[in-house]
């Protein structure tokens, strides 16, 4: 299964980089939200993880184009505390699932573990 | 003929011809403009844009210097420390082998600066055991000592970040050097160092509100409360030494606090602050009031209403709004001969949901006199349906 994360914060994209691949998982890392539009074009990822603050192009606008071109793969949110609007507009786009920072790595594989379950 | 001549007399016909009156200026000042002065002149600007040129030049070539030397170390920490994050530590993380190539770099300060900045940054987005691992990488990498020593530091903004570092790094054994600039004279150390410890301790960390002289700025007041709403709830013994401090954005505070988590224990002081000279704390002590009302509480804020200026006064009308009971029904039927009509309609307010008979008192009102009640009347109706 191929993954890719969209995360501003280089060592937070490194480790989750990391951990997904010890999970066995294909990832590709985006430093900003345009660099993952064009992995997701590219690359077409099974699920995608993405930030909501992104330089470029926000979490939010990577979800609504991704649903436009009518990629129907599982999407999940890493939002900030007090961001629970930004996480609404989130879900009214399309997006699957969310997870609050801070949140433990093993919180994030279960979730992508339940959505990877729930979309094959 | 020579150029200061051409000049000389060029200038003197034009001026001579346009502006008469300033012509006898103009010649003594061409006169003044030698060959050489002009030649020295253009020579001093040419020297001044070239200085100009190579200070840019310096500067960017050393902005980008720096830059790619980030990038280096990025590229060698970030790999190392997310594998260290994901690695399973023993408790002080000795297990971990660092390479002599990483201990050299990390005597560079921009090196050791970049480390701490990525570790914080990721720490404040994990929780678990990746989060515990960060703190003991902190420690085993030795960057506890650049924030010890920027917290120690006169600069107040290496003061603050250091206090930073120490507290999201979940350092407890400084809480006493944090507790310390609580009450720093510089706004940001202070602000900084109160968030530490309320970070470190939780309700137990208010405990500066004793020592406090400098005001607590609203939006830092803002930013404890949304810290305190993390934390598991402590008893405070203080409330009612802070309700009575002479810092009134402590008081101010402390009201806040009283509101959020209910804090009846301490009904009497907030009533106190009603009589507080600051108006900020009177406004905040009749929201702080409604929010811990007891039997009395309605009868003390309609007794002080005629004390006060009209934005308390509105005040109180919208938090009786809430709190009146059939004891106020004469006072709030009384203020509906006040002159102004914002006043009887929030007390018309108050007094359709103090009493039933409150609501059937204005539709009387309304039949007997018009001109305003009738309007009144209906909105009050409208909203109570709504």
């Amino acid at each position: 299964m191929k993954i890719l994360i969209a995360e501003d914060e280089p060592l937070m994209l490194r480790t989750l980089e990391l951990k997904l691949r010890k999970d066995g998982y294909e990832v590709i890392g985006s430093p900003d939200g345009r660099d993952a539009m064009l992995r997701i074009v590219a690359d077409k990822p099974d699920m995608i993880i993405t930030d909501i603050m992104l330089p470029y192009s926000s979490g939010l606008e990577i979800i609504g184009r991704v649903k436009e071109m009518g990629i129907t793969i599982p999407i999940i949110v890493l939002s900030a505390m007090g961001q629970e609007k930004t996480v609404e507009e989130a879900f009214s786009l399309g997006a699957d699932d969310y997870v609050t920072k801070p949140f433990s790595l093993s919180e994030l594989s279960m979730r992508i573990k339940r959505l990877a379950r729930a979309s094959a | 003929m020579s150029l200061h001549a051409t000049l000389h007399i060029n200038v003197a016909a034009i001026t001579a011809y346009s502006y008469p009156h300033l012509e006898g200026l103009l010649i003594s000042f061409t006169k003044y403009i030698t060959q050489k002065k002009l030649y020295g002149t253009a020579i001093f600007f040419l020297i001044v844009t070239a200085s100009l040129v190579i200070a840019t030049y310096v500067y960017l070539y050393i902005n980008k210097k720096t830059f790619f030397y980030k990038k280096r170390i990025q590229k060698q920490l970030d790999t190392w420390i997310s594998k260290a994050i994901l690695e399973e530590m023993d408790d002080e993380g000795e297990n971990m082998a660092i390479s002599s190539k990483l201990r050299r770099l990390l005597k560079n300060p921009i090196a050791r600066q970049f480390a701490i900045d990525e570790l914080i940054a990721t720490k404040k987005s994990l929780t678990g055991e990746a989060a515990a691992n960060i703190v003991k990488l902190y420690l085993l990498l030795g960057l506890k000592a650049s924030s010890l020593k920027k917290i120690e530091h006169k600069k107040w903004h290496l003061k603050a970040s250091g206090i930073q570092e120490l507290y999201i790094m979940e350092q407890r054994d400084m809480l006493v050097k944090i507790y310390r600039q609580t009450n720093s004279k510089n706004e940001f150390v202070r602000m900084e160092a109160q968030t530490g410890i309320i970070h470190l301790s939780g309700f137990k960390g208010l405990r500066f509100l004793d020592i406090v002289a400098y005001p607590i700025i609203a939006w830092q007041q803002i930013k404890l409360l949304d810290q305190l709403s993390q934390v598991e709830f402590v008893e405070m013994k203080n409330l009612p030494k802070w309700l009575k401090s002479p810092n009134p954005s402590v008081v101010l505070f402390a009201l806040r606090i009283v509101e959020t988590y209910q804090q009846f224990q301490v009904h009497n002081e907030a009533v106190e602050c009603l009589t507080h000279e600051n108006e900020g704390i009177r406004i905040q002590a009749v929201r702080t009031l409604a929010s811990i009302a007891n039997d009395s509480t309605a009868t003390i804020l309609a007794e002080r209403f005629l004390n006060e200026r009209f934005t308390n006064k509105l005040n109180i009308l919208d938090n009786l709004a809430i709190i009146a009971t059939p004891a106020q029904l004469d006072f709030l039927l009384d203020l509906q001969s006040d002159a102004d009509d914002l006043i009887k309609l929030k007390a018309a307010k108050s007094l359709a949901t103090c009493s039933p008979f409150g609501l059937a008192a204005l539709e009387t009102m309304s039949i007997l006199k018009p001109e305003p009640y009738h309007k009144i009347f209906l909105h009050i109706k409208s909203e109570m349906e709504a």
